[in-house]
């Protein structure tokens, strides 16, 4: 699966997009999407749903790689 | 394994908010202090409005910043925040206050002596936020930038007590060395810590491309050395131009952010005029810098390389950030407390983008001001003056973007 890449939106809109997907997914579904830096302020809203997440810097440090996975 | 940031104890609202008010406040004593500006230098007349902007306008917005992106960027944990939202905001203005009365009653040593006393206890406040950051896993270049900025504002605020040491208390030690050294090291905290933010401001915001890797992994670091070797230079041999040393990272940031601003892919977006302007100016500040060789005592040339970097760039990048993050974080608290498919208000239901504009003009109007100030500065009154519009325009858009949070926050389900 392809990371959906969300660097070319304004904040809050990627995280509006992560936060819809992940309230209207399936359990065990997983998704992943590239973002221009750590989104720290979309953990505490994950953390609630508990969610399960994962992360990477891309290797031209051009963004990260966040992986989620539904509970 | 490598450990995860721990980023579910973000600071409450009210810190971070706290610190911008205040931060408003400043510019009154800062307009008012401009009305009495002398053609001499050194001059108390000159260091009394640069202390209100750097530590009242400019320190207010930037801890309250650095405490929540900390937090959020780091994963620092905000284990107390009742400490740090009354505490020691009620040092720093204390302390900016007793320093600043202390000026403004020509060096009277008691002030001196008690903003010495506030600064050290804040000194200690700030090395345990220090080694809180330090001991973070957080690899990334803005968290590398948010220590060593930090770690920079530490030893300014060593230096800015080792002077306070000697004009307060007597002590025998040389203030002709100490001062360079302060104005390098304060230099370099508000640079590191622009720095570490524009990484991720730029392209979440403004959608520019990345800075270049090279720069990401070692911009901060290679500062850092030019201010140390510069620091080094000035100890040996004062008299030459260290400052010269500093000056190639400060014109490397500066064209670089202006390239990237370029390639913005949202040139409709509010803040990049704020950009713009700000790093236009620190561009005339590496521009300036060289006359130091030839004008180097001149009156004038302090005042406008001060201006540039602190009521020009500095001023600039924080105002456009406040219209950014407030409505942003009024936001998130929002989301946070909503329940999951609740849809909460948009950023510019809090903040519309034509107050942030209005903001932008009154700091373009203060520049050709601010100049005048420089050529002339009993002419401070119209910098003054433009300096108040934006202190309203200030409390009138963050008073309004406060009332929708609350009816927001009202309108919450149970």
């Amino acid at each position: 699966m392809s990371p959906r890449d969300l660097r070319g939106l304004v904040p809050p809109e990627p995280m509006e997009i992560i936060l819809d997907d992940v309230d209207n997914g399936s359990s065990g579904q997983q998704l992943a999407y590239v973002l221009p830096h750590f989104p720290g302020p979309l953990i505490p809203l994950l953390q609630q749903r508990k969610v399960g997440f994962d992360s990477e810097m891309l290797p031209d440090m051009s963004g990260v790689v966040l992986k989620l996975v539904l509970p | 394994m490598q450990a995860m940031p721990s980023f579910d104890r973000a600071p409450p609202l009210s810190l971070p908010v706290r610190y911008f008010l205040a931060a408003a406040c400043w510019l009154l004593p800062l307009a008012a202090s401009l009305l009495r500006t002398d053609n001499d230098y050194p001059s108390l007349s000159l260091l009394l409005p640069l202390h209100l902007l750097a530590l009242g306008v400019l320190g207010n917005v930037m801890l309250g910043a650095l405490l929540q992106m900390v937090a959020v960027v780091s994963g620092v944990p905000c284990l107390r925040p009742t400490w740090w939202r009354l505490g020691v905001w009620s040092l720093w203005q204390l302390a900016t206050a007793s320093l600043c009365w202390g000026f403004y009653q020509g060096l009277a040593p008691p002030w001196l002596q008690l903003a010495s006393v506030l600064f050290a206890l804040l000194a200690a406040a700030l090395s345990g936020l220090l080694y809180g950051l330090w001991r973070s896993p957080a690899a990334d270049g803005s968290s590398r930038g948010l220590r060593l900025a930090l770690g920079l504002l530490l030893l300014t605020l060593l230096l800015g007590l080792s002077m306070l040491a000697v004009l307060g208390w007597g002590r025998p030690w040389p203030l002709p060395s100490l001062l360079p050294l302060h104005r390098l090291a304060a230099q370099g905290w508000v640079l590191l810590l622009v720095m570490a933010v524009a990484q991720v401001i730029a392209p979440m915001f403004l959608l520019t491309p990345a800075y270049p890797a090279w720069w990401q992994r070692h911009g901060a670091t290679l500062w850092l050395l030019a201010l140390l070797a510069g620091a080094g230079g000035l100890l040996w041999q004062p008299q030459w131009p260290w400052w010269s040393l500093a000056w190639l990272p400060l014109a490397l940031f500066a064209a670089l952010s202006l390239r990237l601003l370029r390639a913005s892919r949202r040139p409709q977006e509010w803040l990049l005029p704020y950009w713009w302007l700000a790093f236009a100016l620190l561009a005339l500040l590496a521009a300036l810098l060289p006359l130091l060789a030839w004008q180097g005592g001149e009156p004038w040339l302090a005042r406008a390389l001060a201006w540039c970097l602190l009521g020009g760039f500095a001023l600039t990048l924080v105002v456009g950030m406040l219209y950014r993050i407030v409505p942003f974080l009024l936001w998130l608290h929002l989301k946070n407390a909503a329940p999951p498919r609740h849809r909460v208000p948009a950023m510019h239901a809090f903040v519309p983008e034509t107050a942030a504009r209005h903001s932008w003009r009154a700091l373009l109007l203060l520049q050709p001001l601010a100049a005048l100030w420089v050529w002339q500065p009993q002419l401070g009154w119209p910098l003054a003056l433009v300096l108040l519009g934006l202190l309203a325009l200030l409390l009138r858009h963050f008073a309004a973007a406060a009332r929708q949070y609350r009816a927001a926050r009202r309108a919450l389900p149970s």
